[in-house]
């Protein structure tokens, strides 16, 4: 089957139109968590009914439902085989546990966590994978044991993020609007950047762009804010849309393309915004080049690394497609 | 930073050195230094799996269109075009069901004329999905071929394209329309513009101002010296009057009507006495149904001046004899003057003629000596007559030479057949010698018994050639002197004397004693020249040809062509070589006679239609009649079809060489095919022996009885197929089976071997021994053949 290519312009990426609205967590049930594999075949979301549904992306088709009816589920991650995923318990204990979805069973539980995990993370190049939970704690692991590599407390509840080389990660503090950069493999060390970052509001996610150019942060009052990835120095902030509303904060309100150049938001219009940072020169906020509406506010959003696909979920999971 | 914060230093799951079971771990101490960006340093190199940007355009997956779909509605509708307008639904879509169930299937048709156009727009049946995907295959490239030509696909949703392309082609057509009909138009004004130009040359005509001419001048230039009749009126409107006279006077061999305002209309007709007979005619019936009523006068061109028609006359006469003069005195010498012979002397042929004594031969000779010039009538001067020898005679002709003698009364008298002749004198042939000076034929005749024969005598004269006996060189025009080679006859007699001159000399040779007896024995002269006609007949009839004649001599046989009305050339057995070659039962088995006419050498070669696409069409078929009988409420026969019939091949019968009919393949047949079905009344075992007893008892000598099994029989007697033709053979091309068709058990037969074209079809009709009973001779002709077929 051949199937058309198209380039990464802006043209292609304005034209991004819903395609496919999956609707298989329970009617009540809102998705907490969207997360693509590396290999852009599969898509797995968490929900609030305890389950976690499995998805071709390649055909768009519900695969699998996985229940964990014991656990709850929270914050389902891809490792770096398909077939496996870490999610956050949600009930009996905090533990993060490692699934393996084709068998449904559980390879390895990654106890240590005193309170609900609020952040997971798994490092892009290597198995090492960043937790921060609500007990003010990060907390390093490594996929292949269960024994905690590493802790770092915080004063506050924290967001991670790691950097698209997986050789630093950051640590972002809503309440001290502090963002620190450590390095991985020492990260017993003073992190090597710190900076202030001045987004009100409670911030939902950080992240990373793919050529480490950027940085940003969400935030829940209507501006976003967007910094160098290297050195932490504010670039804009991205405005233009209204706040999500949502019962359970979203844990990915934005996401940037795969080439770093755009940035997917989600507004409550329902509208997905696109902002352009390619040619910035020092605005200061800056307003979405475009505004795609959609079926419903996108909550989360997750950007397929191989193919032209959008995902983005609220109550159910829907699949974007460019129509030009 | 807090003190609780560890690192792990030892873990024995990861470690590649095993240590112990136990992690350790290890206090995180404040002051152990800032890190540095690992990013920034080079000589890291970047670890693997990195997530690299794309570089190249991304994939856009085909998302499967189902219930789910939310984006835009994909197109499901397919518009087929250039395609031959002849194309049928039903061909499209049976073509197309081959890649999946269709919704719709509509032919475009012109929006006024409803004729097709070529077009035709599709929907596969099935959810969104499924009918995109079949779709998007079409357009794609999956090429179809209908009515054996492959028509453009594209999607079509909304009906734009097609709205766009009929459009085109209405407007085209439109033009195309527009077009002709101004041609027609054009044409029509020119027809139009011609006729009312005639018209009005006509109307000039009639109403035109005489020009300066007198009425007869006027009357000799238009009408001639014919008859006419004159209709005296003056009218104003001529026109009217001259249509209504044209028509009174349709259909009476009128010529012309002419006007001419002082006297009126003249009506002239195509040839005399019509005249009279139109008057008669008009003024009985149609003159009267005009308003106007007109009077005919019949009207006779005089002659005004009779000097002046004498004196044509006379010219008229002498010119024609003045040109025949010219011709005869000068045209004619002249002609004569070139046709002399010596003349020519130059083109004659210089042979020394051999020794032979010249004939004097009175009767064959020409009477002349070779000195004195002959008067033949010669058309070819080329011709050796030298060469010319006359055979011996046959002896039982004539025994007794020819005697030189004077012809005695008393000869006259007697009923001899007298060979001498008195031939005319030289001089009698002065007036045609005068004319033509004739080459000196020497005609040679050897072995002849008359060398002491006859001194030719002065007055005979040379017959003339052409006589009806002279049957010697057959019955070519000759252009040879041919003397008849035989007695004279009472009519060479009489043609000797031509003229006076002639009969004066004849009377100087025989004498005065003449006249006397002739006055005396006129009466007897008449019975004995009575006597000698009669006899020269028989005589004629009789007539033998001389002998053999020299090769040399002899000209081909002209034969007339045979006439190319073939009714006249008569009748004649053609012989049975000829008859074998294409009369099919007069030749030998194993040699078939090509007999199927085809267009093109091309044809021989079996164009081996597929018979799996054969197959599938006449299945196809079965099903649609089955589905349309279902359909049917009513039970009816109309729409059965033989299968069988799809699988037979190309048979024809002819004339036998085995008996009577037999039944021939058209075309080459290969092995194990199935080439007939055996067809006729099915009937149970009982009636058939009935039946059997009653042909045998009413005279058919041929069993058309076909075994199927205990119970049933097929009778082909008096109704059935062609395939009742195949004549029996003690070794076969074809062999029979019983298949069940529909539930029904048929006989089928089928090629044992390869069967080639034109060869008949045999096959062993496995016949039971009799005893006790004539049995039937087999004639099948083949090596292994039993002898007889029970």
């Amino acid at each position: 089957m051949v199937r058309r290519e198209l380039p990464l312009t802006s043209d292609v990426v304005y034209s991004f139109q819903p395609a496919k609205d999956l609707r298989n967590h329970e009617d009540t049930a809102v998705v907490t968590s969207v997360d693509i594999d590396d290999s852009g075949h599969w898509c797995i979301t968490a929900g609030t009914d305890e389950a976690i549904q499995l998805y071709d992306c390649n055909a768009g088709k519900h695969t699998k439902t996985v229940a964990s009816k014991k656990y709850g589920a929270h914050l389902a991650k891809f490792t770096h085989s398909p077939t496996n995923c870490v999610y956050a318990s949600t009930k009996e204990d905090d533990t993060i546990r490692y699934l393996s979805l084709h068998d449904n069973q559980y390879v390895r539980y990654f106890r240590g966590h005193k309170n609900k995990v609020t952040g997971l993370e798994i490092s892009p190049t290597s198995d090492v994978m960043l937790s921060t939970a609500l007990d003010r704690s990060v907390r390093i692991w490594d996929l292949r044991s269960q024994h905690c590599q590493g802790l770092l407390t915080v004063p506050t509840p924290c967001q991670v993020a790691f950097d698209a080389t997986g050789l630093v990660f950051a640590v972002a503090s809503q309440e001290l609007r502090t963002v620190a950069f450590y390095d991985v493999r020492s990260f017993d060390k003073e992190p090597f950047v710190s900076f202030r970052a001045e987004v009100d509001g409670n911030w939902h996610k950080v992240e990373f762009s793919n050529n480490s150019k950027h940085l940003v942060v969400a935030g829940d009052t209507g501006f976003h804010g967007v910094f160098d990835g290297f050195n932490g120095n504010h670039v804009t902030n991205v405005t233009g849309f209204r706040s999500l509303q949502r019962p359970i904060p979203s844990v990915s309100p934005v996401c940037f393309s795969m080439d770093g150049r755009f940035l997917f938001g989600g507004s409550n219009d329902p509208a997905l915004c696109v902002w352009d940072l390619g040619d910035l020169k020092d605005e200061k906020s800056i307003t979405p080049s475009k505004i795609i509406e959609a079926p419903q506010q996108p909550a989360i959003l997750a950007v397929n690394p191989r193919t032209m696909l959008l995902a983005t979920a609220d109550s159910s999971l829907t699949f974007w497609l460019p129509s030009a | 930073m807090d003190t609780r914060d560890f690192k792990c230093v030892y873990d024995p799951i990861l470690a590649s050195v095993k240590k112990g079971k136990i992690p350790v771990y290890v206090k995180i101490k404040p002051g152990g230094g800032r890190a540095v960006d690992p990013r920034l340093n080079q000589a890291d190199p970047r670890p693997r799996g990195v997530r690299k940007v794309p570089q190249r355009p991304l994939p856009v997956p085909s998302l499967v269109i189902d219930k789910n779909w939310i984006g835009p509605k994909p197109p499901t509708y397919v518009l087929l075009y250039n395609m031959s307008t002849l194309t049928t639904v039903g061909q499209i879509s049976s073509e197309l069901q081959l890649l999946g169930k269709l919704d719709a299937c509509e032919l475009v048709v012109h929006p006024d004329t409803a004729m097709s156009l070529g077009m035709c727009r599709i929907r596969f049946a099935g959810d969104l999905g499924l009918a995109n995907k079949l779709a998007s295959s079409l357009v794609a490239g999956q090429r179809l071929r209908i009515n054996g030509e492959y028509p453009s696909v594209a999607f079509d949703e909304d009906m734009s394209f097609q709205r766009k392309l009929v459009a085109k082609i209405v407007e085209t057509k439109n033009k195309e329309l527009e077009e002709v009909r101004r041609l027609e138009k054009e044409r029509i004004q020119r027809e139009q513009a011609r006729k009312e130009r005639e018209r009005q040359s006509q109307l000039r005509e009639l109403s035109a101002p005489p020009p300066n001419e007198t009425y007869d001048q006027w009357l000799d230039r238009k009408v001639g010296y014919n008859e006419y009749l004159l209709v005296k009126t003056r009218l104003h409107n001529t026109e009217v009057a001259y249509r209504d006279l044209a028509d009174a006077l349709r259909d009476l061999y009128v010529k012309e009507i002419i006007y001419h305002p002082s006297q009126g209309f003249h009506v002239t007709f195509i040839s005399p006495g019509k005249a009279r007979r139109c008057l008669e005619f008009a003024h009985k019936s149609r003159l009267r149904r005009i308003k106007k009523p007109l009077y005919l006068e019949y009207r006779r061109r005089e002659r005004t001046d009779p000097v002046v028609e004498a004196s044509k006359q006379i010219l008229a006469e002498l010119e024609s004899r003045l040109v025949e003069d010219i011709r005869r005195r000068v045209v004619l010498k002249s002609i004569m003057g070139s046709l002399v012979p010596s003349k020519y002397q130059h083109l004659e042929r210089r042979t020394p003629s051999p020794a032979v004594p010249r004939v004097e031969h009175a009767a064959l000779s020409n009477g002349l000596t070779p000195a004195e010039d002959t008067a033949p009538l010669v058309t070819q001067t080329s011709i050796d007559f030298k060469k010319l020898h006359f055979k011996k005679r046959n002896i039982g002709e004539r025994t007794t030479p020819i005697k030189r003698r004077k012809l005695t009364i008393e000869e006259l008298e007697s009923d001899e057949d007298i060979a001498s002749d008195t031939g005319a004198d030289d001089e009698s042939l002065s007036d045609p010698h005068e004319i033509f000076e004739g080459k000196k034929i020497e005609v040679i005749s050897s072995d002849v018994d008359m060398e002491d024969a006859v001194q030719p005598e002065r007055e005979t004269a040379a017959p003339p050639i052409e006589t009806k006996s002279n049957t010697v060189f057959g019955k070519r025009p000759t252009a040879k002197m041919s003397l008849p080679d035989r007695p004279l006859q009472f009519s060479d007699l009489q043609s000797f004397i031509k003229d006076d001159e002639d009969w004066q000399y004849l009377e100087a040779a025989l004498g005065t004693k003449h006249a006397e007896f002739l006055e005396e024995n006129y009466q007897k002269a008449l019975v004995w020249a009575s006597i000698h006609y009669r006899k020269e007949e028989t005589f004629q009839n009789q007539h033998k040809p001389v002998g053999e004649i020299p090769q040399d001599m002899l000209v081909p046989e002209w034969k007339a062509p045979a006439p190319t009305a073939w009714r006249l050339r008569g009748y004649a057995p053609i012989p049975s070589t000829i008859k074998s070659s294409y009369l099919p039962h007069r030749r030998r088995l194993k040699d078939p006679i090509d007999s199927v006419q085809r267009d093109s050498p091309h044809d021989t070669a079996v164009t081996k239609s597929t018979d799996r696409h054969s197959r599938m069409a006449s299945r196809r078929l079965a099903q649609d009649l089955n589905s349309q009988k279902q359909a049917l409420s009513v039970e009816t026969s109309i729409l059965d079809m033989n299968q069988l019939l799809k699988r037979r091949k190309p048979v024809k019968f002819a004339r036998s060489a085995i008996h009577n009919w037999g039944l021939y393949a058209v075309d080459k047949i290969e092995r194990n095919e199935m080439i007939i079905e055996y067809v006729g009344e099915v009937i149970r075992a009982p009636l058939a022996d009935l039946r059997e007893r009653n042909y045998v008892r009413s005279g058919i000598g041929s069993s058309y009885l076909f075994r199927i099994d205990d119970q049933t029989v097929i009778d082909a007697t008096k109704r059935g197929g062609i395939a009742r033709f195949i004549n029996h053979s003690c070794d076969p091309s074809c062999m029979a089976k019983v298949i069940k068709v529909e539930g029904t058990k048929r006989i089928v037969i089928y090629a044992m071997r390869d069967v080639q074209a034109n060869e008949e079809l045999t096959y062993d009709y496995k016949f039971e021994r009799e005893e006790g009973v004539d049995r039937i001779v087999c004639l099948c002709g083949a090596a292994n053949c039993k002898g007889y077929l029970n």
